[in-house]
């Protein structure tokens, strides 16, 4: 799913236009993410995370918030 | 620095979709609409195989003169919302009779099936609620997500298990939750384990509201869906459905088991601010319904169209989109390049079909979607075949 090139990245690689992830290829990423962790991650939180780091940060709050 | 920045993936993709001014396979230009079937396009007169047309009612003499009627009788439009001078007793009318097709107590007209889903989804779940929605949905059911004060959350397609695992994890705010399905999915065809997800819904006290846009009018002994067919319509909550494929019109509708449904006439926006659909649409649609609700006849001859075609279409050799026949067979492919042959090639063949490409596409997949209607004959359907028949050893040898 990850394009080729992107080993190096940065977490303010943006998921779209660095990563070159498009919207449906950012959910199953997400949805295999749940799966890993057991967490439902609303669509808002994802709608808010444009980079890799947003998108950790967003899904520590929520495995924060659940604890 | 431009507002148009933003458009280099649709600018890329605009490109590689032009074909050397030949007729595009989006937004494909219908120059005449001969019948339910039958265009003319780029100049020839083209077999209709993508139009949603499941039953072929747009041409049917009572739908017409019913819409002709209206015209005499209420003029063109209704120029207001139904919450305000767009209330007709036709509009009324037509909700009595698809509560009454359900055996249900409320059924609320929509402008549009995008908007019925919009309105009902948006409304039914607010603040503090939850909104439980297949991964593949259509784009009106995740705008809904959008448009709603809930917490949206998606679960894998037709995949019970996660969709219990993500129930399971809500605990008591399960019973605030409303989980949406289609019943059958109208980009591959592939329908929904509606039993399996009926019972993990109700076991974690959820709702449950199923989207039967593309199964309205084909499934059930009536012609009201899957649901009816499969034997839970006393256990779905609500059902959304559209008017603009069995029934040949425009516009959609939630109906529901529960009469508060009603109340979503004070609080869905999508239903208050907009004019209600035209007197014409509305008197077309309610004699394609009282058509649909005895059409036995239509439903079994496109299912005859289906078996036929999708047996063809695997001895061919092509990938279908789910191995169980039915109005929507997807042909489908890996790469974009391959779908775009096969759509170019039937239609210079002489037939009509959907090019899908991503992002509206799931999994990435490219797909050559053809519908089926009841209205098609058996030669123009032989036809169809004979053009998949002659593309796909090209096909075959293109993919080395």
């Amino acid at each position: 799913m990850i394009q080729p090139n992107t080993v190096g990245l940065d977490g303010d690689a943006d998921l779209a236009r660095e990563v070159g992830l498009d919207s449906v290829q950012v959910m199953d990423m997400i949805m295999e993410i749940e799966d890993s962790l057991d967490i439902s991650v609303p669509v808002e939180v994802l709608a808010q995370a444009r980079t890799v780091n947003e998108l950790r940060d967003g899904i520590k709050r929520l495995i924060g918030s659940s604890s | 620095m431009s507002l148009f920045d933003k458009f280099a993936t649709q600018r890329a993709l605009q490109s590689a979709l032009a074909d050397g001014g030949r007729v595009p396979a989006l937004a494909t230009p219908m120059d005449v609409i001969h019948s339910a079937t039958s265009a003319t396009i780029g100049g020839r007169r083209m077999v209709l195989a993508g139009t949603n047309n499941y039953l072929g009612l747009t041409f049917d003499d009572e739908c017409r003169a019913a819409a002709i009627a209206a015209i005499e009788s209420h003029g063109t439009g209704t120029t207001g919302s139904r919450m305000a001078s767009g209330n007709y007793a036709g509009h009324r009318a037509l909700e009595q009779a698809m509560a009454d097709a359900f055996g249900w107590p409320s059924a609320i007209v929509f402008s549009t099936g995008y908007q019925a889903n919009l309105g009902a989804i948006s409304a039914l779940a607010g603040a503090d609620d939850f909104l439980m929605v297949d991964g593949d949905s259509h784009a009106s059911i995740h705008d809904a997500c959008k448009l709603s004060a809930a917490t949206s959350i998606r679960f894998r397609h037709n995949d019970p298990e996660n969709l219990d695992r993500r129930l399971a994890r809500l605990g008591e705010d399960a019973k605030r939750t409303l989980v949406v399905v289609e019943s059958l999915y109208s980009t591959l065809g592939d329908r929904a384990p509606l039993r399996a997800i009926v019972e993990v819904t109700k076991r974690h006290g959820a709702w449950l509201l199923v989207d039967e846009a593309h199964s309205f009018g084909a499934f059930g002994a009536r012609g009201t869906g899957l649901c009816e067919e499969l034997g839970l319509l006393d256990q779905v909550d609500f059902i959304v459905g559209t008017f603009s494929k069995s029934l040949g019109g425009i516009g959609g509708f939630c109906v529901g088991r529960h009469a508060d449904l009603e109340l979503l006439r004070l609080a869905s926006r999508p239903y208050i601010f907009t004019a209600s659909p035209a007197p014409a649409v509305i008197a077309a649609t309610h004699q394609a319904l009282r058509r649909v609700l005895r059409g036995q006849d239509l439903r079994e001859r496109l299912m005859a169209h289906a078996r036929r075609f999708y047996a063809e279409a695997t001895r061919l050799g092509y990938r279908l989109g789910t191995a169980t026949p039915g109005p929507v067979a997807a042909l489908v492919f890996s790469e974009r390049e391959a779908a775009q042959a096969l759509w170019r090639g039937l239609f210079d063949a002489g037939v009509y079909t959907n090019l899908m490409v991503p992002p509206a596409t799931p999994s990435g997949l490219s797909l050559v979607r053809i519908s089926l209607s009841a209205a098609h004959s058996n030669d123009e359907l032989s036809r169809i075949i004979a053009a998949l028949a002659e593309w796909a050893p090209k096909l075959a040898a293109a993919a080395g």
